[in-house]
């Protein structure tokens, strides 16, 4: 694998991915057990951020501007809120000829999204249970019957996450940098189905109506991991977000993969190690059933309040940053990546590597961001940037 | 970002910009001549598109451009978001009242809004001091007088897809697409980036299709991002060729202007004539520049360029020009090697225009072909007769006159124009008796 085929890949008209999906080990469920006959559906306001807004973290956590005290963060956030409405529309009243072989449809719908720019496109069947019970703006019940969900991925920038600690004043800007993206082209998409005839609506970072980890689980866009809640791509890390839109158009879905991040996340502990809030658990064994999900119990309430609350940045994503699988995709990495997949040992030669050719550490020499820090509506160079804190095992026991 | 800029960054972190801008010929002025005095600003509702939405084409092509680019479902869909991206435009926020702390270096500010710029999946970015003849002197749509004193103009260029690129005739139902893709992008971009500035306490405003104030090809060839071309007021890209497209984002915010670059493309352009030679409606001149509005450019046919775009029933809208266009390639190590030749050595200009038709590009690879080929028509999709062509739109046009509705001249078949026939004499000839 060269430089050579990288780069003919972005290039060659016969693949449908740009990234290679295909080498993946394809599974009929998610690597994480789901017992969906429990599972409930989740009330939106009691998401994260809609508690801290309506006080349940306390009042000192229940104004979220510490995520927008940086000024780009705010251009992204308020380009993401104007596309609120526009997740839903009119469908056309004929669908459109030849719209009705499920794998054409698939691809052309894929093919569509990377058109639109998306970098990593997966398909599943929506599970009833992850479609929200009740709104966070209203109240009211939701109810979205489509069948299918398409998930458009888009990177949050290797270049700022190799110059960046993860809690420093740009980290807010690298998410909303692909939620606005995901945002953008979801909306697109979404009004591109209904044109052609079929029911379709978007979900994004300002209007969700479905939670999007079981979505990206069926879709086989990744395996949830030691960080939690977060679903991690074998390509990226966590170094994305994603957008989805949801739809009756018949399409050909994607199957779960299997890459060996449960055995990986077992093993290495790096988030854990350096979460500033020490919400992400130790042990090779930290995983809990919660609502009928298998999944590593990190601690929600201390990530989110150390995000709002983070006085050397704007917002957090050190576990994004830190993670062996946030790498670009440079033939060397492509390498190592397929050893992480496919060789279990190596898995722990790729921990020590890691750690041993200093990733993870800020490459601060690259850095293009100004600090700055929105005080009282003027902007201020903020003393402080970033930091990388280090968390032993015993630490989150003994608090 | 297309996804070849996104690996440039990610190998290239220590560079600014992800496509190798450094190794560009630097040059005081670009390369036609632009008498700057000379230059008229343009009243931007005189544009081709503008006038046949107005009916001076006639009827026929007036009712064709009000469905170009919703003919399409894709295109259809672009449009919208390009509508809402012009609507919100209005709500803009206004400038801060102090500004942001960011030192005095022109250059690292510079240096730092093409980062910002790239970090939001900007292909290419470059800056210039804004030309005062590049402000329309009325409003596009409005009518209303234009007035815009920002000093500065910051370009964004955003790749409309070689994948779809190599596909396609460049005429047919994903064309429109292609514009719309890279108009929305480098909307999109353009309308945080201004927001952004605005924060930081210097005044900017973002022009994109709908809503610009200002004419984008003076901008390009000052900001270094290519030089005029054969095709007409198209600016081609030394990377990317024709296939991109661009907004503006003008301010007061102090930044360090590029230089022009040289590429040999005046050179490339007067050997080459592909695009005229391919274009359906031979809106291409295959002569020499002539003055224009105190440009020296080659001329093109507005009106025919227009009729290609518009009344085309084999596709929705086109781009022909850009998809034949040798510097319409991929920007793999073979094509690298390629455009450095042909920037850098006049001789391997005539070799690369013999080879490129040698080796069949600017021929549609159909079998790569992602998309749906459908049109709107009464309200309801259904699959078009035709789906591209090349050069047999001038064969239909001679043939149907009636679409024409008397505006124009006639077109001239190939072998008219080699030998320098009257257009008029030509009016009733029909490409198929060459």
């Amino acid at each position: 694998m060269t430089i050579l085929t990288t780069y003919k890949r972005a290039y060659d008209g016969t693949k449908l991915d740009p990234y290679p999906v295909e080498s993946l080990k394809r599974v009929d469920r998610p690597t994480t057990f789901i017992d969906e006959e429990r599972i409930q559906r989740v009330d939106q306001r009691a998401g994260g951020f809609a508690r801290a807004r309506s006080g349940g973290l306390g009042p000192s956590y229940q104004n979220l501007l510490g995520l927008f005290k940086y000024p780009l963060s705010r251009a992204q956030q308020r380009m993401a809120a104007t596309l609120a409405d526009k997740v839903d529309g009119p469908v056309a009243e004929h669908r459109a000829p030849g719209t009705d072989d499920p794998e054409a449809m698939a691809r052309h719908i894929k093919a569509t999204a990377y058109f639109l720019r998306a970098d990593v496109v997966g398909i599943c069947r929506l599970p009833p249970y992850a479609v929200y019970s009740h709104s966070q703006a209203t109240g009211e019940p939701i109810e979205c019957a489509h069948k299918y969900a398409i998930a458009v991925l888009v990177d949050q920038d290797w270049k700022t996450a190799d110059a960046s600690f993860g809690n420093d004043w740009i980290s807010t800007s690298m998410g909303f940098l692909s939620y606005s993206t995901t945002a953008f082209i979801s909306c697109i998409l979404a009004d591109y189905i209904r044109k052609l005839g079929y029911p379709a609506r978007a979900h994004h970072i300002r209007n969700y109506q479905v939670m999007l980890p079981p979505i990206l689980l069926w879709a086989g866009l990744g395996e949830m991991c030691r960080t939690g809640d977060i679903v991690l791509n074998p390509f990226l890390g966590t170094r994305f977000k994603a957008a989805v839109v949801t739809t009756d158009l018949p399409l050909a879905i994607d199957r779960p993969i299997d890459f060996g991040l449960q055995d990986f996340c077992s093993k290495c502990a790096k988030c854990a190690t350096h979460c500033p809030a020490g919400a992400i658990p130790f042990g090779e064994d930290s995983t809990v059933v919660h609502n009928g999900y298998v999944k590593w119990n990190n601690d929600v309430d201390r990530c989110l309040k150390y995000r709002i609350g983070n006085q050397w940045g704007s917002g957090c994503g050190v576990c994004i940053h830190v993670c062996p699988w946030n790498k670009p995709f440079t033939p060397f990495h492509r390498f190592v990546r397929w050893t992480m997949t496919n060789i279990p040992l190596a898995r722990r030669l790729a921990i020590w590597g890691d750690d041993l050719m200093g990733y993870g550490t800020p490459n601060q020499k690259n850095k293009w961001w100004h600090d700055l820090e929105a005080v009282d509506g003027v902007l201020q160079t903020p003393d402080r940037s970033g930091k990388r804190f280090v968390n032993s095992p015993t630490d989150r026991a003994s608090d | 970002m297309s996804m070849v800029t996104s690996f440039l960054r990610s190998f290239n972190t220590h560079r600014v910009d992800p496509y190798p801008v450094h190794v560009l010929k630097r040059v005081d002025r670009p390369t036609i001549e632009i008498r700057d005095a000379e230059v008229p600003r343009v009243d931007g509702r005189d544009s081709g598109f503008n006038k046949a939405a107005r009916g001076e084409y006639g009827p026929h092509l007036q009712q064709q451009r009000a469905r170009l680019v919703t003919k399409h479902p894709l295109g259809s869909a672009l449009r919208g978001m390009q509508v809402h991206l012009r609507d919100i435009g209005e709500t803009d926020n206004p400038v801060a009242a102090n500004q942001a702390p960011l030192g005095d270096d022109p250059a690292l500010i510079t240096k730092h809004i093409k980062e910002t710029a790239y970090f939001l999946r900007a292909d290419m970015v470059g800056v210039c001091k804004l030309p005062p003849y590049a402000v329309f002197s009325r409003h596009l749509s409005t009518g209303e007088p234009v007035e815009c004193d920002h000093t500065y103009a910051i370009a964004i260029l955003i790749d409309q897809d070689w994948k779809t690129s190599e596909a396609s005739f460049g005429n047919d139902w994903i064309s429109g697409s292609q514009s719309h893709l890279a108009y929305t992008n480098s909307s999109f971009v353009a309308r945080i980036l201004a927001d952004y500035i605005r924060q930081l306490g210097y005044p900017a405003k973002a022009h994109h299709t709908y809503s610009y104030d200002v004419v984008v090809p003076p901008i390009l060839l000052w900001a270094g991002l290519g030089e005029l071309s054969r095709i007409g007021s198209v600016v081609v890209n030394p990377f990317i060729g024709p296939r991109f497209k661009a907004a503006i984002v003008t301010t007061d915010l102090p930044l360090v202007p590029d230089k022009p670059i040289d590429f040999g493309l005046q050179d490339f352009c007067s050997r080459c004539k592909k695009c005229a030679r391919e274009c359906p409606t031979g809106a291409i001149s295959d002569g020499d520049k002539v003055w224009r509005n105190g440009y020296e450019q080659w001329p093109l046919d507005v009106k025919k360029c227009v009729i290609g775009r518009t009344a085309s029933n084999a596709g929705a809208g086109c781009g022909t020009c850009m998809t034949v266009c040798p510097w319409n390639k991929p920007y793999t190590p073979f094509h690298r090697f390629v455009q450095w030749t042909m920037r850098n050595i006049p001789l391997a200009r005539r070799f690369a225009i013999w080879g490129d038709d040698l080796m069949g590009y600017g021929k549609p690879r159909i079998e790569n072909k992602w998309w749906l080929d459908l049109e709107s028509s009464d309200g309801a999709l259904k699959v078009p007769e035709q789906a591209g062509n090349r050069r047999t739109l001038r064969a239909e046009y001679s043939m149907r006159p009636e679409m024409l509705d008397g505006v124009l001249p006639p077109f001239l078949t190939r072998g008219q124009r080699e030998s320098g026939s009257n257009r008029d004499d030509a009016h009733h000839s029909r490409p198929d008796a060459e």
